[in-house]
């Protein structure tokens, strides 16, 4: 059983790092796009 | 995604799906058992560590050749994505060391190495931010990048030149792979699982570089207050026109 909470522990940290990740790029890319909106 | 779609993550998140189901179907390991289910990502962490430092080098020879922004941009995102997946393959790595070696860390070669290319190529970020001029930036993280490359092989032939806890390439080494043949699928299927996602981060920071250029020109424009707010967005930093 404690096998599988290292197993555990190992995906949820690589699949919820990659998806905060892509989360974090596209929030800052959106932001940066809602500002030059505003401008034109 | 503007150029790729909504096709390569719905793509990635698909294989990403039949990878984990494989991961945890697959055999265990006579000796390991089920901890050595954690290769199946800390392995293609550590292999597109590799191919984001792999494309930052060939993005920044392309660039000294033929000086093209698109290059430099390109040697940015991918030295960025390089970095993720390395500090996750540290992570991972950890994770699978505390119960098998015992220790979430040891000053091992394999180890070492792989966090002197870490903090190599958070040095060439680094670097990135503290050059204001596009140019110069272009010029100096060109040169950073390819001088950066020679830690890459020398983290892989790591396990093979220096005596090492870490176990020795099981896949990409001389010779037939030494690993089970139901593992080695279920490990390349999450290798292609995790490239299709290494290839949406990719895209998202290339985006993410240029609208920050395009924040850049608005704001050089004349009475371009908004563009101002727009810029003060943090660590949006890495494309071409910035600074």
């Amino acid at each position: 059983m404690a096998e599988w909470a290292w197993v555990a522990a190992g995906y949820v940290t690589a699949y919820g790092a990659m998806a905060g990740y892509l989360l974090r790029l596209r929030l800052q890319r959106d932001r940066l796009r809602r500002g030059l909106d505003r401008t034109s | 995604m503007t150029k790729s779609g909504p096709l390569l993550p719905r793509l990635a998140l698909a294989v990403l799906a039949v990878g984990l189901l494989a991961a945890l179907t697959a055999p265990p390991d006579r000796i390991q058992g089920n901890l050595q289910r954690l290769m199946y990502v800390h392995v293609p962490a550590a292999w597109l560590a590799y191919l984001g430092f792999v494309i930052t080098f060939g993005a920044s020879a392309g660039w000294l050749w033929r000086r093209r922004p698109g290059l430099d941009r390109l040697a940015a995102a991918s030295a960025e994505v390089g970095v993720f997946f390395t500090g996750l393959a540290i992570v991972l790595g950890s994770i699978w060391g505390k119960p098998v070696w015992g220790v979430w860390w040891t000053w091992d070669p394999r180890l070492v190495t792989t966090a002197v290319m870490f903090f190599l190529y958070l040095g060439y970020l680094a670097l990135r931010r503290a050059t204001l001029d596009p140019l110069a930036r272009a010029r100096r993280s060109a040169v950073f990048g390819l001088v950066a490359f020679v830690q890459v092989p020398i983290v892989h032939m790591s396990v093979l030149w220096w005596r090492s806890l870490h176990q020795p390439p099981t896949v990409l080494r001389p010779g037939d792979p030494t690993i089970d043949h139901w593992m080695l699928a279920t490990l390349l299927l999450n290798l292609v699982a995790f490239t299709l996602v290494f290839a949406v981060l990719l895209r998202a920071r290339i985006d993410l570089a240029a609208a920050a250029d395009a924040v850049d020109s608005a704001r050089d424009e004349p009475g371009a207050e908004l563009a101002e707010q727009a810029v003060a967005v943090p660590d949006a930093g890495g494309g071409q026109g910035r600074g």
